[in-house]
């Protein structure tokens, strides 16, 4: 073993600053890797933990106390698998509320935060220690939009503003973020109190929390309690349970998770080429060397373990200083969870995430040394002392001077490229990597932040103007004026409602003419046209085994009816459970539906504001609540908007620390093969420069194929890829726009830093002097 | 020919050439002062360690000295930087090496043309007068359009003459020319050198090899970084003896 370490010792000490850039290009690897692992595997522990921690319940129903009766509780307690039931008052509203600087309509839960209970408990992260009147505890993801402690948080509804002062951020694992349609406020008994006065009964609910024997079973006793409140409700409704409640809390996590994991695997797959050539380089560089050991009596296995052992020392080593350098970036990535879902991850050190990542790193670099180093093994020692080559060499002269044009440094250009064999492969193959990166970062920046309208299109059912709640839609009068103005592209009622599938909650996205919609979410077959058709979410889909033809047993209350299903609708709200339904179609289970929802579509959003004005004005009588959905989107976009942001600068960055890294070791290596080729050019008259300029210039041409390879490439398959991150969203269809100019800008940029990085690294060159070379 | 009808091409003043290595300073060339002339075919002999090739990389700006002055042609060279110095060589030395050091990624031929290139933009100019030279050393095209690797020592010395040739240097350099190759390649390769000499190119040659020593007219020995002695061999003529002897003669008071 002795000898192996002295060999591998001699080999890092020679070739230090490769190791030291192969190491930096695996650090990068490793950071990614395991970010993505935690984000993967620890957020979702972490989340698991605080559900336990907190007595988070396993189902959670809220409806409106003048709903509710109080034998609910002793039926739901019958329920097999229900440990415990417990129930909370709280007040109902639905309005909006600011939102990064829009307005966001989304129901808000307020409960007495002085109340006694024993499940769903809350953590204060933050607070004033103030007590007043108005003091109120919201959501910790709001900290992310915009409020701070001490600011006021208005809640509006029907132009009626309750405002409050906020006094602290909490922790809520049930109802803090808004992936479940609604959102808690807390408030202290003097300001909920207050509230109560000041809303009435109408605003008073019942939130019937139930604890179960698993947190798996949450799922069943929930539809068992959808079951038995099943037609017995008229007002407000919302039932769900543990595993739906984190799928929407986890799934950016596990978005960006798996995003970090593919470019970790770019990166990783990089790092293996970067290994296997600077193997073959040092095969290259010390084979008279191993000649010389292969003559004393080395075995060809002891040879081979001293060249790949650094390899492995460097994996192990970097795959170490990777995991613990990603716990620096994690504060970054709870920053974004926390303001995508209001739940703070402790994520703690994760032996799991860090055993993975550094067994599956030092396992592929140990395989794929081994395999690019074995040939050392079939090498006689004699061809290894004439290092290398067989009795005869018919290396080619390429670009003959005479023959070729140009000046004398571009054809030395041309020659040093097609003598580059290995880095030309590695260089092409890394400018096709890091042109899929930096398309990919710039796409999504494109659409998330740019031109938002295909992401939007892809997380959400519709994307009207405005919404109004009508309070009589048979009234066509308001109808067929809103469709008479000339900046109205289109008006339509579209309501939701909520359905039974197999005892289980479904949301209902019903209008008269799917046709009509400005955002076609079928991605299989086609939208319900008649009233025994159906169209069903993506989740369905997959869970109940569904196909296009099947029928479908829809219920709502006691009715019950069949539906064909015409075709399969992604919907990232409702995490792909959810159905169309045509009015006529509805109304066969719902006799009593009266449309509610009118959906305006503006040509020109900008005077939206000003329409619902002119437009509460005239029908004010007619028109119930408004809601500027246009601002509402753009609301919500805020935090996409700052992932992506964050997201692309990471990507970015790496993709330029890859460029520089290889290009670095690339160029280093040519330079250490043409040590004597540069002395010798120096010493006939060649200038710095020249050298310089030619070195750089003959990784020219292989930089822009890659690059135009790369971009050609990522251009064709960069909407599938992203479909197929989208996909955990439950997003099936997607139309990212890849905007030629972005990916012409994109390989200019890369082309231009590659080529400047090499015109950097290669004033290394400067260093070598001619008369070193005869000294030497 | 007399001395003081000589023109002096180089001409260095109080050179020093001093190494440190690790803390010890060695002074390789202590206080030299020598002038070379054109059209002279100057041997600089010399024990080992006594700085030959570092007096022939000095005044050749290969290198440059700790201290003193090297001035071509009444042009003192030791103020350019290492750009100049690379224009200075291209446009005046040639270098032939012991170990030759082709570029293996080009022919004999393209090795030629990539030194010729740099002062023409004439091509067709370059190549031609590269192949007359060729043809001079005795090389075939079908050799000279092969790489360093290809083809045997002597030829490729050959050829190196040629490279370091090309741009009509005023002086060529050549350090131990012979010093890798064979008695017979050997041979060809000194009858280059005294072909070339003979049209009228100065020539610097750094030996210790009596038989190259013999094809110079002023040899000039060296010990401990100064010049302790300088013979006037006359021109070079074949079988002369009398010149052998003379050489003999001047090695032994040199101590050699």
């Amino acid at each position: 073993m002795k000898q192996y370490g002295i060999l591998a010792a001699r080999n890092i000490r020679k070739n230090m600053s490769q190791y030291i850039s192969f190491g930096i290009i695996l650090i990068l690897a490793v950071v990614m890797f395991h970010l993505g692992l935690l984000s993967q595997l620890n957020f979702s522990k972490s989340f698991d933990k605080k559900w336990e921690d907190y007595h988070s319940p396993d189902t959670f129903t809220v409806m409106m106390k003048s709903d509710y009766q109080p034998n609910y509780l002793d039926e739901i307690k019958k329920i097999n698998d229900v440990e415990s039931v417990e129930t909370r008052e709280a007040l109902l509203l639905q309005g909006s509320f600011k939102f990064h600087d829009n307005a966001m309509d989304l129901e808000n839960v307020f409960f007495n935060k002085d109340e006694s209970h024993s499940l769903n408990e809350i953590q204060v992260v933050e607070k004033t220690g103030n007590q007043t009147e108005q003091s109120a505890y919201v959501s910790q993801y709001l900290s992310y939009a915009g409020y701070k402690l001490g600011d006021t948080y208005t809640y509006t509804v029907e132009k009626k503003e309750y405002s409050f002062i906020i006094d602290g951020f909490v922790e809520d694992m049930v109802y803090g973020g808004q992936s479940l349609g609604l959102v808690s406020v807390y408030l202290p008994e003097k300001s909920y109190q207050a509230l109560q006065k000041e809303t009435g009964e109408e605003a008073k609910a019942v939130s019937i929390f139930t604890k179960c024997k698993t947190k798996e079973a949450g799922k069943t006793v929930s539809s068992k309690i959808a079951d038995l409140l099943m037609g017995k409700l008229s007002g407000y409704y919302k039932n769900s349970y543990f595993e739906a409640c984190k799928n929407g809390r986890t799934i950016t996590a596990n978005m960006i998770g798996a995003i970090f994991i593919a470019f970790a695997l770019i990166v990783l797959v990089v790092s293996l080429l970067v290994s296997n050539f600077r193997i073959n380089s040092s095969i290259e560089e010390e084979i008279k060397n191993m000649g010389v050991l292969k003559a004393l009596g080395y075995t060809g296995n002891q040879i081979i373990l001293s060249m790949i052992m650094p390899y492995i020392v460097v994996g192990i080593v970097a795959s170490l200083i990777g995991i613990i350098a990603s716990y620096f970036v994690v504060p970054v990535l709870q920053m974004i969870y926390t303001a995508q879902t209001g739940v703070i991850w402790e994520q703690g050190i994760d032996v799991v995430a860090g055993g993975i990542v550094l067994f599956v790193v030092v396992a592929l670099i140990t395989a794929f040394s081994y395999l690019t180093a074995r040939k050392i093994r079939r090498m006689a020692a004699i061809i290894a002392l004439r290092g290398g080559k067989e009795a005869h060499d018919f290396k080619k002269n390429h670009f003959p001077m005479e023959e070729t044009k140009g000046t004398v440094s571009f054809i030395m250009s041309c020659k040093m490229m097609l003598t580059n064999g290995k880095q030309n492969v590695l260089l092409f193959l890394l400018l096709i990597a890091v042109m899929f990166a930096g398309i990919f970062a710039g796409t999504m920046f494109y659409n998330i932040s740019v031109d938002a309208n295909a992401f939007i299109n892809a997380l959400v059912e519709t994307k009207q103007s405005i919404t109004l709640n009508v309070a009589n839609s048979e009234d066509t009068q308001l109808l067929d004026k809103i469709k008479s103005n000339s900046n109205v592209k289109e008006a339509l009622y579209y309501d939701g409602a909520s359905v039974m599938i197999d005892k289980e909650n479904i949301a209902a996205f019903i209008t008269d003419d799917f046709s009509k919609m400005d955002n076609d979410i079928c991605y299989k077959g086609r939208n319900p046209e008649h009233a025994n058709e159906v169209a069903v979410g993506s989740e369905l889909e997959k869970s109940h085994n569904l196909k296009i033809g099947d029928k479908l047993t829809i219920n709502y209350g006691t009715n019950a009816e069949d539906y064909m299903i015409t075709g399969f609708i992604q919907s990232v709200d409702s995490n792909g459970v959810c159905v169309e339904l045509t009015t006529s179609a509805y109304k066969k289970i719902d006799p009593e539906y009266k449309k509610q929802a009118l959906n305006i579509y503006l040509k020109d959003e900008s005077v939206t504001s000003e329409y619902i004005d002119e437009l509460t004005k005239e029908y004010g009588g007619q028109i119930l609540s408004s809601v500027n959905a246009a601002k509402s989107i753009e609301s919500s976009l805020q935090t996409f908007k700052m992932i992506s942001g964050i997201l692309c600068a990471f990507i970015i960055g790496i993709t330029i620390a890859m460029i520089l890294i290889i290009l670095y070791m690339v160029i280093k290596t040519i330079i250490i093969r043409k040590k004597v080729d540069f002395g010798i050019a120096k010493a006939i008259g060649f200038t710095t420069n020249q050298l310089i300029l030619q070195t750089a210039v003959s990784l020219l041409p292989i930089v822009c194929l890659g690059g135009v390879i790369g971009a050609i490439v990522s251009y064709l398959c960069m909407n599938s890829v992203i479909a197929n991150v989208f996909h955990l969203l439950g997003v099936l269809k997607i139309g990212f726009i890849v905007p030629v100019p972005m990916v012409v800008l994109v390989l200019a940029a890369v082309i231009a830093v590659a080529f400047f990085s090499s015109l950097l690294v290669s004033r290394r060159i400067k260093k070598i002097s001619a008369y070193e070379l005869i000294t030497e | 020919m007399s001395e003081t009808k000589k023109q002096v091409v180089l001409r260095a003043r109080q050179l020093c050439k001093t190494f440190s290595n690790g803390g010890v300073q060695q002074h390789i060339l202590k206080n030299l002062e020598v002038e070379i002339y054109k059209g002279d075919f100057t041997i600089i002999m010399g024990s080992s360690g006594a700085g030959k090739s570092t007096l022939m990389y000095a005044l050749s700006g290969m290198d440059q000295p700790t201290l003193g002055e090297i001035s071509f042609c009444g042009q003192e060279i030791t103020k350019l930087s290492d750009d100049q110095l690379a224009v200075f060589r291209r446009r005046n030395c040639g270098f032939v090496f012991q170990q030759i050091y082709m570029m293996d990624n080009m022919s004999l031929f393209d090795n030629t043309m990539a030194s010729g290139l740099l002062i023409s933009k004439n091509k067709k100019e370059v190549a031609t007068y590269a192949k007359e030279l060729f043809s001079k050393v005795n090389l075939e095209p079908v050799t000279y359009k092969k790489t360093a690797t290809q083809v045997s020592g002597g030829e490729a010395q050959r050829a190196g003459i040629v490279r370091a040739l090309i741009n009509k240097p005023s002086v060529l350099f050549a350090d131990e020319p012979t010093g890798a190759l064979n008695s017979s390649n050997s041979e060809a390769v000194l009858d280059v050198f005294s072909d070339f000499h003979m049209e009228g190119q100065s020539i610097v040659m750094v030996t210790h090899d009596l038989r190259s020593a013999m094809r110079g007219n002023r040899i000039i020995y060296l010990r401990d970084g100064q010049i302790q002695g300088e013979c006037d061999l006359g021109q070079f003529k074949k079988e002369d003896l009398e010149r052998r002897h003379k050489l003999d003669a001047f090695l032994n008071e040199m101590g050699y």
